[in-house]
């Protein structure tokens, strides 16, 4: 889990001390390119696809993290 | 020095912001407002792209639309749309470099195997727009993103998701590929290359060690093993042939190596094709210090080939300016490796006919280096050389070389105006100026065009705007011979004017104007401003020179 925030916080170009798991879409640095960033860099990094569908849903970076579990 | 950061606009028929957020470190970018708006906005004569300050354009356009375009025509006529805008965009956008990218066009593959595939037809004939206008225009390059798109492969390149979601069709690899390849274009317009490779020998351009392997035995070959060290040089050679400086930096004892650079069947890299040959058993640090003092190369300039770590380590940590890149653990892989080099540190934008005979211009001057050595009086030195200097009106076809000239000279440069080749058309079509070139040529070679004077005339007085020389023909009193016959040319104004613009490299033409009998006017933090009475000159004679011809 931590190592996931750090992934993210790396893409998000922050301090792995300024997001959580409850960070919200839309907060901070996480607009909507961003969100397309995220969803190309955890497909590659964990191996999974993420369907279109379940994107939308996306509502916290636990949403993301739901993902790669 | 903090550099300046270049502001580029990126026109694009696809979503650019994750290319934006990947490059954004690196550049500022203006980008048209709304999605594929890149036509509007160049059609439009008030639009952005031509008032903001800009110091290039990028129009990068992707073929994944075709797939929705309902027939052939609607291809063909969205084809021709983007071809006319291009032609008013590069019409209008004339003094800063245009990059216009190749297309891979993915049209609908529900087709038979007989049916015609219309994307052949539109992708060459975009290929051959793009191209003619590159050749046409000399601030415009071919971006080919079809040939990433090739090397990489489609389905590593594309992703439908992205496409779906963000109209942005790249997978993650295809959007690192393309932003690197936008990214090496800009710096091959902004950042200085690379002007030599020196390489080592033994297990770098042919594989086993030459002092115990002997001719016969090291690998090298036109097929099997031995060819990757055959393809390998043949990528030195095809740099070489694009005005790359090639060198060799070698432990060896020089009549082993030499036996084999001058007699192996497969060796394509010959003696003739190197401007230095440091084959001895010196530290290689030393070896290329002594080439960069003999050549007049900076460390910055320099590129360092060999295989051994070590040696590789000792001329990182003893010339911290040399580029030493890892040499490939697979040595199937020399051919990519020598490809990157080429692309990351020298492709220029345009090889000119300067270039083509660059080694030919070194291998000459070292000539000329024995011959003063031998001489004992600057005078008696220039005339063994038998120096003809050739000084005329600029005609059409030497824009670009002054162009060129303009923007990279450095040393002997008095005002450093770095003109584009738009900007100096304008002058020479000015009646009030004129734009001087110098050509020089001795016993040894032909220098070619190799000095710059940009004067400016009112009633009484006649300007040196720009008075620049390249850096291989200084010390040969050829700042005289120019000023003696432009001052003769101009001898009913009243007053020359000289100007020098300090820079941190325009060092050699500090007191130029003093030399020359200039008096200072004016000196502003190293700022000069300089007259010239042209009642009181009389034409000179340079004995020591064969022949000056002067042709207003």
């Amino acid at each position: 889990m931590d190592k996931f925030l750090e992934f993210v916080a790396d893409i998000m170009e922050v301090d792995v001390s300024e997001i959580s798991m409850d960070t919200e879409y839309k907060e901070g640095k996480w607009d909507s390119i961003m969100m397309l960033t995220l969803i190309m860099e955890i497909e590659a990094e964990y191996k999974v696809s993420i369907p279109i569908e379940n994107i939308g849903n996306v509502k916290t970076i636990a949403d993301l993290y739901a993902f790669v579990k | 020095m903090a550099e300046i950061r270049k502001s580029i606009a990126l026109l694009s028929n696809i979503t650019v912001d994750l290319i934006v957020g990947k490059l954004h470190r690196i550049y500022d970018f203006y980008l048209p407002d709304g999605f594929d708006t890149w036509v509007q906005e160049v059609i439009n004569p008030e639009s952005g792209i031509y008032s903001e300050r800009l110091d290039a354009a990028v129009i990068l356009l992707d073929g994944t639309e075709a797939r929705s375009w309902k027939d052939d025509n609607e291809g063909t006529e969205r084809l021709a749309l983007w071809k006319q805008s291009l032609t008013v965009l590069t019409n209008r956008m004339v003094n800063i470099p245009v990059f216009i990218s190749t297309i891979d066009i993915r049209e609908n593959r529900i087709k038979s195997l007989s049916e015609r595939k219309q994307k052949y037809d539109f992708e060459n004939s975009w290929y051959q727009f793009v191209q003619a206008l590159a050749e046409l225009k000399s601030n415009v390059y071919v971006l080919d993103i079809a040939d990433i798109i090739a090397e990489i492969g489609r389905k590593q390149f594309y992703s439908n998701k992205m496409w779906y979601m963000s109209s942005m069709p790249y997978s993650k690899e295809g959007l690192a590929a393309v932003c690197k390849e936008i990214d090496r274009a800009l710096e091959a317009a902004f950042k200085t290359r690379r002007k030599i490779i020196a390489l080592d020998l033994d297990n770098t351009l042919w594989g086993g060690v030459i002092g115990e392997d002997g001719v016969e035995g090291i690998e090298l070959s036109a097929h099997k093993e031995g060819q990757r060290y055959y393809d390998f040089q043949r990528q030195f050679l095809e740099m070489k042939n694009r005005g790359v400086l090639l060198a060799i930096n070698s432990k060896n004892n020089p009549e082993d190596a030499e036996a084999a650079i001058q007699r192996h069947p497969a060796m394509l890299i010959r003696d003739d094709d190197f401007v230095s040959r440091k084959i001895n058993w010196k530290n290689k640090d030393t070896n290329l210090k002594d080439m960069g003092s003999e050549l007049n190369l900076t460390e910055g300039s320099f590129i360092f080939i060999d295989d051994n770590p070590v040696e590789r380590e000792t001329v990182k940590n003893m010339c911290p300016d040399i580029l030493v890149p890892e040499f490939p653990t697979d040595i199937t892989e020399l051919i990519a490796f020598a490809e990157d080099i080429w692309l990351d540190y020298c492709r220029p934008l345009r090889v000119l006919g300067e270039d083509l005979i660059k080694t030919q211009m070194y291998q000459n001057e070292e000539k000329r280096k024995q011959e003063m050595s031998k001489s004992l009086s600057l005078d008696g030195y220039i005339e063994k050389l038998e120096i003809v200097v050739d000084i005329h009106r600029m005609r059409t076809e030497e824009l670009g070389r002054v162009a060129q000239l303009c923007n990279k000279t450095n040393q002997f440069n008095t005002t450093t105006k770095r003109y584009t080749q738009a900007e100096l058309e304008e002058i020479a079509e000015n009646p009030d100026k004129v734009i001087y070139v110098v050509y020089a040529s001795d016993k040894y070679g032909d220098s070619g065009l190799i000095s710059v004077v940009i004067l400016i005339g009112s009633k009484e007085t006649i300007k040196i705007d720009t008075f620049l020389m390249s850096c291989r023909v200084m010390g040969r009193k050829l700042e005289e011979v120019i000023l003696n016959e432009l001052t003769a040319e101009y001898s009913a104004k009243k007053k020359m004017i000289g100007e020098f613009i300090p820079t941190a490299k325009n060092v050699p033409v500090r007191e130029l104007y003093d030399r020359l009998g200039f008096k200072l006017i004016s000196d502003t933090n190293g700022h000069k401003m300089y007259e010239l009475d042209m009642a009181g000159y009389t034409k000179k004679f340079f004995k020591s020179f064969k022949e000056i011809r002067f042709e207003a």
